[in-house]
């Protein structure tokens, strides 16, 4: 008997780590990522939201800028909705209507994964995308993180 | 209104409420405008009153990664309401150089024409400039839209343009001092040959947080009189020039913190030596400052006037009067979808007969999706 409790308290206690550690991995941060040949280390975060947003359509290096979403309702597409676009989905919806309306914005693009986004931002300078911050690697550049 | 008319706006209605239920796996983006408003005028032979705006229903669909269709029909009226098709278009990109579309759009006249359109929510006053007022309806005297194609494109980090090709105007001379004379255009067809050609640079300052875009168009104003009338100059028949028209101008924006700055100046030479007139030279121009006193409140000041000779044929053709218009407007944001605006906006005619008049209207528009 005193087997099985301690057993059933090691399931316990590893039920509970890996449940710690599955929260750490899915608040690992999200960060904002461009081609590794960009010209610029830093964005602050007003600056990315000026460009998700379509207010400026360049780095402020002057270099042309072409931006990724992620799929709409993806939890790294809405805590980046909510942390750095500081809108809810039903907002940015009219917000990118209003914009669609006036013939001078396409609406934003979408991919369905980390792994997409990297691939999309390695393949032209000028690309700006964002990942949960755990699927960073040496194919892409960091230049902003949002805890 | 009589059944066809009922029918095909019921049908247009279903065709869009339908839209709703079936375009989730689809890549159409379905969106409505409207607005609603109470006005005071001391106008003459004008009363206050409660109104409806326009309902201006459009769709957006993405046919492939490279090609996007637009459509927006609005309905508007007082009496009874008239469908239009306001813009239908398709556009491929080719690169960032060079985009092309197809349809029927707003023209490459300044900046305001080609970014608010007919959407009470998307410009920042009730009102537009007068002298940028629609053709139909509103005696616009400015061809706000088009039927043709639109080449653009970023030519790089600072130089973007648009060009165009599209049908030419058309007045019915034979309704002057009969009916309401509108400044028409050809959807399906063309009433002379001769094209209006246009093209629209803009510069956007990479050290300086302002735009500035200069703009051409030469248009042909044709005759639209139907065989068996009388047109006002003798004989010139369907499809014979009025006035040879080009319309030249620049707009200015600028941004710097709360403040901002919005003017366009046009410049029309209306030469109608072909019926016998002079070759005039008109001008507009409207400037705007808006101040954004909190995120969601904004006072906005506008000035606009225009001037033409007497003798400008086009102008009498049109029964337009000079004027200068001062506006006033406070607009808060409500938010993203829905906003109320205030405005004051004055009209001072430049000829004498004419009573000037205030119109104050308080205006509630909304965006549906």
């Amino acid at each position: 008997m005193l087997r099985t409790i301690s057993n059933n308290k090691m399931g316990v206690l590893l039920f509970v780590f890996c449940m710690f550690g599955v929260q750490a991995f899915a608040n690992a941060g999200l960060s904002v990522i461009a081609n590794n040949q960009l010209s610029l280390e830093s964005l602050e975060i007003r600056q990315v939201r000026g460009i998700f947003l379509a207010k400026t359509n360049k780095f402020p290096n002057g270099v042309f800028v072409k931006f990724i979403n992620q799929t709409e309702g993806s939890p790294v597409a809405n805590e980046f909705d909510k942390k750095v676009l500081r809108k809810t989905v039903a907002q940015l919806k009219s917000y990118w209507m209003k914009l669609v309306y006036t013939g001078r914005a396409r609406l934003p693009g979408k991919l369905a994964s980390d792994a997409e986004v990297k691939k999309w931002v390695a393949a032209a300078v000028g690309r700006i995308g964002y990942i949960d911050s755990a699927s960073v690697d040496n194919t892409v550049k960091v230049l902003a993180v949002i805890p | 209104m009589n059944m066809t008319k009922r029918y095909t706006y019921a049908l247009v209605v279903m065709l869009f409420g339908g839209m709703l239920h079936s375009i989730q796996a689809q890549a159409l983006e379905f969106g409505a405008i409207s607005n609603v408003k109470v006005i005071s005028t001391d106008a003459p032979g004008e009363s206050s009153a409660f109104a409806i705006g326009a309902l201006d229903l459009f769709a957006t669909h993405k046919v492939n990664e490279n090609t996007v269709a637009f459509i927006e029909y609005v309905f508007e009226g007082d009496e009874s309401f008239v469908l239009d098709l306001e813009r239908l278009w398709i556009k491929r990109t080719f690169s960032d150089a060079f985009e092309l579309a197809g349809g029927r759009f707003h023209s490459s006249l300044g900046y305001w024409n080609r970014t608010y359109h007919h959407g009470a929510i998307i410009q920042p006053t009730v009102s537009r400039p007068f002298f940028l007022d629609f053709e139909d309806g509103d005696a616009g005297i400015l061809p706000a839209h088009t039927i043709g194609f639109i080449a653009n494109g970023q030519l790089n980090d600072n130089f973007s343009y648009e060009a165009s090709i599209a049908n030419s105007s058309f007045i019915d001379s034979t309704i002057v001092g009969v009916d309401k004379v509108e400044l028409g255009i050809g959807n399906a067809s063309d009433r002379s040959d001769d094209k209006s050609i246009g093209l629209h640079v803009t510069y956007d300052s990479s050290s300086l947080p302002m735009t500035v875009g200069v703009f051409i168009m030469q248009n042909s104003i044709v005759e639209n009189a139907t065989t068996g009338t009388t047109p006002a100059f003798g004989s010139l028949s369907k499809g014979g020039e009025l006035v040879d028209q080009i319309i030249s101008g620049i707009d200015f924006r600028y941004q710097h913190g709360d403040f901002d700055v919005l003017a366009e100046y046009y410049n029309l030479d209306n030469d109608a030596t072909s019926v016998g007139g002079k070759d005039d030279s008109a001008s507009a121009y409207f400037f705007q400052f808006g101040y954004q006193a909190t995120e969601q409140l904004k006072v906005i000041y506008r000035n606009e006037a225009l001037d033409f000779e007497a003798t400008d044929i086009y102008f009498q053709l049109l029964g337009t009067q000079e004027a200068e218009h001062n506006v006033i407007a406070l607009r808060y944001d409500i938010d993203d979808a829905n906003a109320l605006t205030l405005e004051i906006n004055s009209t001072d005619f430049e000829t004498a007969g004419n009573d000037d008049f205030t119109i104050t209207t308080l205006d509630w528009s909304f965006l549906l999706f």
